[in-house]
């Protein structure tokens, strides 16, 4: 007769809390030294509760048909020409900066799950980290195999991780994750699995995704909702994770609340560079920034705060000047790459009339009053054949390292700045959410590696900056960066849709860099 | 009023069915296509029945099987082995 089989929780019980068991000749202090120096208090870890109760075995067996599913999908996007089929060849320059600024945060989000799940005394706990490490080494291979094809036929995506390491702007991903996983266990699990995953990530893979898919990118969105499909458990492990840690002692609650802000305005600062890839890179689109903004952080967060309530956790500090900025960090940061494109591995450009039409339509508070004027003025250069480069160094904000050129909360016009000394030396932010975060542990943050001191150490070669973006960053001067406008990869779009395919823009450049229409192989 | 609680499917073969059958057992939810994706949401609590799930697909259903297919999820969630709830407390 056949055994009856266990139900779920039993299965659960069996192959995930039976795989723990009490140490007999080491002391538990000595095995989880970590698990005490952030000030948490953990009384009883049998309480931590993993609501998808997922053992090896199933998690072994629903992936392999996830990946199954994926490269049969990647096989046929390239076997069938998929990239000349998008809406746009601007449209590729999104998945250059998602390869260099996204991709390396998995690699990294890996490395921070083993090592986390090492250093936890609670089996469950334990078991769900080692899976989540898994998963994210397996969203930076799909990343990587996806956009090996696109690297055959385009620009900028030949060297990602070299450039994740150096490149300025990509100084503003790897330095949040460099922050946390240098954290301790427990806040590494706050910043990660819950301000970023539960309250943030959506922004990143779900409205961004299904734009990639109205874009006629099938791989990306396969590889996008693949990767999502675990990150609703990782979802629930970040909100399981904040309960559970509330719960165990009353003494977590404040400890908890300081990370949440700040973690929280990390994570929303880093998000301005998916704004901008929403409202300015994606040329059919599925809904602007703003409006993922009110979706998945307002009305979600606001659901999801209002549950923390009962623990005294109450929404994080800074929440309104976040919802202000919804209205004008995309724009900002648009102005800020479209100036500095001459340092960048993708390429920029002006929207067009219907784009700035569209713009105008979606942020009828702040677009025709501040940011189409600006890009009208840019434009008209532009069309007089002086394109605007910003040939000075940006001054970086010491936390987030995105350039000082966000305006105050209640005055669009006026530069946001706050400064503060330590030990005699002056240091610059970007904002009050960044400037706080700062001076609880200035001594963390004055250890930044912020690259544009580092050119002008001396410390990234060159001595100027096209040297450093020749030498050291290895980006290709006239194929990689500038103008998209008459650049060799908007020429080569053109020679594959001679009838025309995406979009006509108004200004043309008659400066452009001009160089080879080869595509480049991987360095 | 109730906070929404919501889950988003990949738009396949596979979800149209459970989002047919989430239909079925939640009245008050509402279903929204966007490309690639559908998204359900609810006031307050949604709930998935392996047995409606098995009766539109016309097969047997794992309810773990539905993370092949989920994109996001929001709220607490309670998985058994026949029911799969979404709910704010």
């Amino acid at each position: 007769m056949a055994a009856k089989r266990l139900n779920q929780k039993d299965r659960y019980r069996c192959l995930t809390r039976d795989l723990g068991w009490e140490p007999s000749y080491q002391t538990r202090e000595d095995i989880f030294p970590y698990e005490r120096f952030e000030g948490i208090k953990i009384t009883d870890w049998d309480k931590w509760e993993d609501p998808f109760r997922l053992t090896m075995d199933a998690y072994w067996k629903y992936q392999a048909e996830k990946e199954k599913k994926l490269y049969a999908i990647f096989d046929a996007f390239s076997q069938n020409n998929g990239h000349t089929n998008i809406s746009d060849a601007r449209y590729v320059n999104a998945l250059k900066l998602f390869l260099s600024g996204v991709t390396p945060l998995e690699y990294q989000a890996y490395q921070g799950f083993a090592r986390v799940g090492r250093h936890f005394g609670g089996t469950g706990a334990r078991v769900a980290c080692q899976m989540q490490a898994i998963d994210e080494l397996r969203h930076v291979q799909t990343q990587i195999h996806a956009m090996s094809h696109y690297n055959k036929h385009f620009n900028g995506l030949h060297d990602f991780a070299h450039m994740h390491d150096r490149v300025w702007f990509l100084s503003v991903p790897k330095s949040f994750f460099e922050d946390a996983r240098t954290a301790g266990p427990f806040e590494f699990l706050t910043a990660i699995s819950f301000s970023f995953e539960y309250v943030l990530t959506n922004l990143l893979f779900v409205p961004f995704m299904s734009g990639a898919a109205y874009n006629g990118d099938m791989a990306t969105v396969t590889f996008g909702f693949s990767a999502q499909s675990d990150e609703a458990r990782h979802m629930t492990l970040g909100l399981e994770v904040i309960k559970f840690l509330l719960e165990q002692h009353e003494d977590n609650v404040p400890i908890i609340q300081r990370w949440i802000d700040k973690w929280f305005w990390r994570g929303y600062r880093l998000l301005t560079l998916v704004g901008m890839m929403m409202d300015y890179m994606l040329p059919n689109k599925v809904m602007s920034w703003a409006e993922a903004w009110e979706v998945y952080f307002e009305q979600a967060g606001g659901a999801l705060f209002k549950d923390l309530e009962r623990y005294g956790i109450r929404p994080p500090k800074y929440v309104e000047q976040a919802n202000i900025g919804k209205e004008h960090i995309s724009h900002q940061a648009w102005s800020i790459f479209y100036q500095y494109s001459q340092a960048t591995n993708f390429h920029t450009w002006m929207p067009t009339d219907e784009e700035l039409d569209w713009l105008s339509a979606k942020y009828p508070d702040s677009f025709d009053k501040i940011y189409r004027p600006r890009f009208e003025h840019w434009r008209a250069l532009q069309e007089k054949g002086e394109r605007f480069y910003n040939p000075t160094l940006p001054m970086l904000c010491q936390i987030c390292q995105i350039p000082l050129s966000f305006t105050e909360p209640d005055d669009p016009n006026t530069l946001s700045h706050r400064s503060a000394e330590y030990e005699g030396e002056r240091y610059h932010f970007c904002s009050d959410g960044c400037c706080d975060i700062f001076q609880y542990e200035p001594v963390k943050y004055v250890q930044a590696w912020l690259p544009v001191h580092q050119i002008l150490q001396g410390n990234c070669g060159g001595a100027d900056v096209e040297s450093v973006v020749r030498d050291y960053y290895n980006i290709h001067s006239g194929q990689d960066n500038f103008e998209y406008q008459d650049s060799p990869e908007h020429r080569r779009w053109q020679q594959w849709h001679p009838n025309g395919k995406g979009a006509a823009h108004a200004p043309m450049a008659d400066h452009a860099p001009q160089d080879t229409d080869t595509p480049r192989k991987a360095g | 009023m109730n906070s929404l609680v919501y889950i988003a499917f990949q738009d396949n073969d596979n979800a149209r069915y459970i989002v047919e059958a989430i239909a079925q057992d939640n009245p008050h939810a509402e279903i929204q296509h966007q490309p690639a994706m559908i998204r359900v949401q609810a006031p307050g609590r949604l709930e998935i029945h392996r047995a409606t799930v098995e009766e539109k697909l016309g097969r047997a259903w794992d309810v773990q099987e539905m993370l092949i297919d989920v994109i996001t999820l929001g709220g607490n969630v309670e998985e058994e082995d026949d029911s799969f709830v979404l709910h704010w407390n």
